[in-house]
């Protein structure tokens, strides 16, 4: 819920697992005092050097290619809405869009579809990623002011090494129930003064099948990914790292939306300045300029039962800064402090083309800016050796206006053509205490804001696939509100680790839709017009917890259960909030080969929202194995992967995701991956 | 050096103030006319020593058309601008009957830009053998000299109409209703203004106050409306003043309810707009 005073470091897919599964479990060091209770940060790593200890890597990152999406699905607390194969959007216990910080490297990004087709996370490749974190709570506020959390992805970065100053590695696999061929690879080379790395990730994959052997009509995909990053060593500990990513996908269907995305395209750069100054007050400034711009557009040509074709395009372009600098205020006293500013201008169109008629245009999104200032200050003080009081706090300032007569005029309509002024307060305190060496407890509580999105200000008539409404912005909502509390505890031992979490989260102004019945509908086919508001209080409670069993014999056991329920004030569940849902892995690796067994299983969710028309969704239970082997001859490291998921062949879903579409039925991977690394 | 400033300022200010006031009495009998105004008729009101030209910012259309005299001294040339100007528009038709329209005289006999709006809703366009005529009655205040001047008029039929009859289904009373505004809609907010006249004879069609209105835009290809419009209602003079809505731009149907008395007096009415 708070930044977390511990960290366990999850290394994903080492490319040498046998060291990576021998060593313990790795804690940052400055860090390493205290017992662990961080379930929230995964690390994407590849550098053999860097082998740092990994317990669950397998767990999270089942093969060299495994998607971003596929990633966050296993980490704690984390859900995603699936519209597609595709592009799924990442939920924080309930929390997603506007209650979330979605964020690349402390980098604000804003998707540019107006239906969520692209949160942030579908331009961001695993083979980018160092290191997944997320933040529950009003706490995730280091980036930006949130009620949900933060998502922030660590590319991976050029850097700096005195062994192995060489890496690359080559990966393909081929996925049968898409026919889906994923190619990525990835070179890093360090000189004296220069360091750079540059990858690159393909993915082609037809409509996939489900359990029943029927295929899922509009859910292949392609797309290219290429990132790199240079950094130069400056006198005296200081850094530069120029980073970039861009992203071009195209034809990606969207079988649960009305509309696929024909083409979409991220530009992500960043110039950094780092400065380490170990054994001072002052530890480090990093300073960052970014900027990146996205491009949407959706297509509905390859659909048959298109009334009448339309365009689509919008897009969203973010620029912004940040400096954040750390001390050593005595011995047991970190403060964190940040400064940041971001601007994003967004606007999405849409033209319809009836027949013998006029275009019909207008902005669905109209042509907005948004300004974000916000400063940081967090304060981690231990007071002896087992108690640790944490402090933090964000205040952001919002101004959001519209910049376009196009845009005035429509928005005119519903009174919403008027700039937005908020002041963003949030701030939270924590107290830790470990005892006996394995057991740990802490207790968070805190206050949170977050200003209504773009799409809830100035949305207008954005179709919601969901519910089958067309939503209208409101310039008038208020901030939500959320007062948080939270518990976490543990136990944890050289052979054994058992986390859990309990929280209650009470909001207030909770922003939601509300049907207008004198509106009608633009969306052809829509069941009417809901307009955002307030709709007063609202509780979230939940639990979530890892038993891990680390190593015993070449054994390895991993379990996970995550539990969330929310409600508004009325009694009425909110929507979109998974049921409780856990995971079980078993592993036995001996020499060079190991073998997985994986269990997956949700209860029902029948706490639906009714207005949303919101479907009950069944029980499932899914089988997967993995087994692999790899090779290591000197620098060279050849590992191959072999997987079969859902083995029975279920027909299943997920409560979140939208059109009642079934995943993906029996799916066998294979993959196949070279690493050199002198 | 100093010295030398203050001649140079001394002379720019003379300069100054002789060619501002130049200006003055340039532009003392100097009412420009506003650009957007284009000149559709000019004749002369014999007997009142007057020119009238008639501006509009369209051609004449079959509707309500806003109209702006520019009255001149007819040997001077001068700008006149104390006037009792009236109206009286007429169309002669093939078998020889004759008929007028609706029409609004000057509101002021000093109108303070110079000039003299007025309005005539033309209530069909001119045709072969059906042609206009729009007769202006002069009387000029400053010389006390009156004529009247009988223009002819060109009216065309508008691609989407703008003004509509109908036959009141409680009364059988014959209306005209035409919309004043929006001219060029737009999407998002659009003051809608219509007027209501009803016909009491061939000559005779005065402004009907005591209707009341329901407007409802539809876009027809998409099968939606509008949200938020606003029900014209009576400002005087047959004016009724409300708000109308478009979301999108493209082809547009405004359905209007006319109620009188409590009664529906007709339920068929449209109006159908382009938004580009």
């Amino acid at each position: 819920m708070f930044t977390r005073l511990l960290v366990i470091q999850v290394l994903l897919a080492a490319l040498l697992p046998s060291a990576a599964m021998q060593s313990h479990l790795h804690t940052d060091s400055s860090l390493s005092e205290t017992k662990t209770l961080q379930l929230n940060e995964v690390i994407v790593c590849d550098q053999t050097h860097h082998s740092a200890p990994n317990n669950s890597a397998n767990f999270y990152k089942t093969n060299k290619l495994s998607t971003t999406d596929e990633i966050l699905a296993r980490m704690m607390g984390v859900s995603l809405i699936k519209r597609g194969a595709y592009g799924m959007e990442p939920v924080l216990r309930v929390y997603s869009a506007g209650q979330i910080n979605l964020t690349i490297n402390g980098m604000r990004i804003y998707g540019a579809c107006t239906d969520k087709m692209d949160p942030a996370t579908i331009y961001i490749e695993p083979n980018n990623l160092q290191n997944i974190r997320t933040t529950h709570g009003a706490g995730g506020n280091e980036t930006g002011s949130s009620i949900g959390g933060s998502v922030d992805m660590l590319m991976k970065q050029a850097e700096f090494t005195h062994c192995r100053r060489t890496y690359a590695n080559a990966n393909i696999s081929y996925n049968s129930a898409n026919h889906a061929v994923n190619a990525s690879s990835a070179v890093s080379m360090s000189f004296d003064k220069v360091a750079f790395r540059i990858n690159g990730t393909y993915r082609k994959a037809s409509n996939y099948s489900v359990g029943g052997n029927y295929v899922v009509p509009h859910s292949g995909y392609e797309k290219v990914n290429f990132g790199t990053s240079v950094a130069f060593k400056l006198p005296k500990q200081h850094k530069l790292v120029a980073d970039y990513i861009g992203d071009i996908g195209w034809n990606i269907g969207y079988p649960a939306l009305p509309m696929d995305a024909g083409k979409a395209i991220a530009n992500i750069a960043s110039l950094s300045h780092v400065w380490l100054a170990e054994k001072r007050v002052l530890q480090s400034i990093e300073t960052k300029m970014y900027f990146n711009h996205i491009y949407h557009s959706m297509d509905d040509t390859q659909r048959d039962d298109t009334i009448m074709h339309m365009d689509m395009p919008g897009w969203s372009y973010t620029a912004g800064w940040f400096s954040e600098a750390t001390l050593h205020a005595g011995s047991g006293n970190r403060i964190k402090l940040r400064a940041d500013y971001a601007n994003n201008f967004s606007r999405a169109e849409m033209t319809m083309y009836p027949e013998n008629a006029q275009a019909m245009f207008m902005l669905t999104l109209p042509d907005n800016n948004r300004h974000f200032a916000g400063v940081y200050f967090s304060d981690e003080y231990a007071i002896g050796k087992h108690h640790k009081l944490n402090f933090n706090s964000r205040l952001e300032y919002m101004h959001a206006e519209l910049t376009s007569d196009f845009g005035h005029n429509q928005a005119a309509i519903f009174g919403a053509n008027k700039p937005v002024n908020r002041f963003v307060p949030s701030a939270g305190v924590s107290y830790s205490a470990s005892f006996a060496k394995f057991l740990s407890s802490k207790i968070s509580v805190a206050y949170g804001e977050r200003a209504p999105n773009a799409g809830e200000l100035y949305g207008f008539y954005l179709f919601n696939r969901f519910d089958g409404f067309d939503y209208v912005g409101n310039a008038e909502l208020k901030n939500e509100r959320t007062v948080q509390a939270e518990w976490n505890a543990g136990f944890e031992n050289k052979q054994v680790a058992i986390h859990y979490s309990v929280f209650y989260n009470h909001i207030y102004n909770y922003i939601m839709g509300t049907v207008q019945n004198e509106f009608s509908a633009m969306t052809q086919g829509a069941r009417g017009v809901k307009k955002f508001a307030n709709m007063g209080e609202a509780m979230v409670t939940g639990v979530e917890a890892r038993l891990m069993v680390y190593e015993i014999k070449g054994f390895q056991s991993m379990h996970t259960l995550k539990y969330s329920y929310a409600r508004l004030k009325n009694g009425e569940p909110l929507p979109q909030v998974p049921p409780l849902k856990c995971y079980h892995v078993f592993r036995y690796s001996i020499k060079g080969w190991h073998i997985q067994a994986e269990g997956e299983w949700a209860l029902a969710q029948n706490r639906i929202n009714q207005l949303s028309g919101e479907l009950a969704t069944p029980f499932y239970g899914l089988i997967h194995l993995r087994t692999g082997y790899k090779l290591v001859l000197g620098s060279h490291l050849l590992q191959v992967n072999f997987a079969v998921e859902n083995l029975l062949n279920r027909n299943y879903r997920e409560h979140l995701d939208w059109g009642n579409i079934p995943r993906m039925g029996r799916n066998f991977v294979v993959s196949l991956s070279y690493a050199f690394s002198q | 050096m100093n010295k030398y400033f203050q001649a140079v300022a001394a002379i720019l200010i003379a300069v100054f103030l002789f060619s501002s006031c130049k200006k003055e009495n340039h532009n003392h009998n100097h009412y420009p006319i506003p650009s957007n105004l284009k000149l559709l008729a000019s004749g002369y009101a014999e007997g009142s020593a007057t020119r009238i030209d008639v501006y509009a910012a369209d051609s004449f259309f079959s509707g309500y058309n806003s109209l702006y005299l520019a009255l001149y001294d007819s040997a001077s040339n001068e700008r006149q601008t104390d006037a009792d100007v009236t109206l009286m528009p007429m169309m002669s038709m093939m078998g020889g009957m004759n008929h007028s329209a609706p029409f609004e005289n000057p509101a002021t006999a000093k109108p303070a830009d110079g000039l003299f709006t007025c309005a005539v809703v033309y209530i069909m366009p001119s045709s072969t053998g059906n042609t206009w005529k729009l007769n202006i009655t002069v009387l000029n205040n400053r010389t006390g000299l009156q004529g009247t001047a009988a223009l002819d008029v060109n009216v065309l039929q508008p691609s989407l109409s703008r003004m509509k009859s109908v036959t009141a289904l409680d009364d059988s009373a014959k209306l005209f209703i035409s919309i004043v505004k929006p001219f060029v809609p737009v999407v998002g907010v659009n003051d809608f203004e219509i007027t209501i006249h009803k016909k009491a004879s061939m000559m005779s069609f005065p402004a009907a106050n005591d209707y009341t209105t329901e407007v409802n835009p539809q876009m027809l290809s998409m099968g939606h409306g509008s949200p938020l419009n606003v029900n014209p209602v009576p400002d005087n003079n047959g004016h009724y003043k409300g708000k109308l809505n478009f979301t999108m731009s493209g082809d547009w149907r405004v359905f209007l309810k006319l109620n009188h008395n409590g009664a529906v007096a007709d339920s068929t009415l449209y109006f159908d707009v382009t938004i580009p």
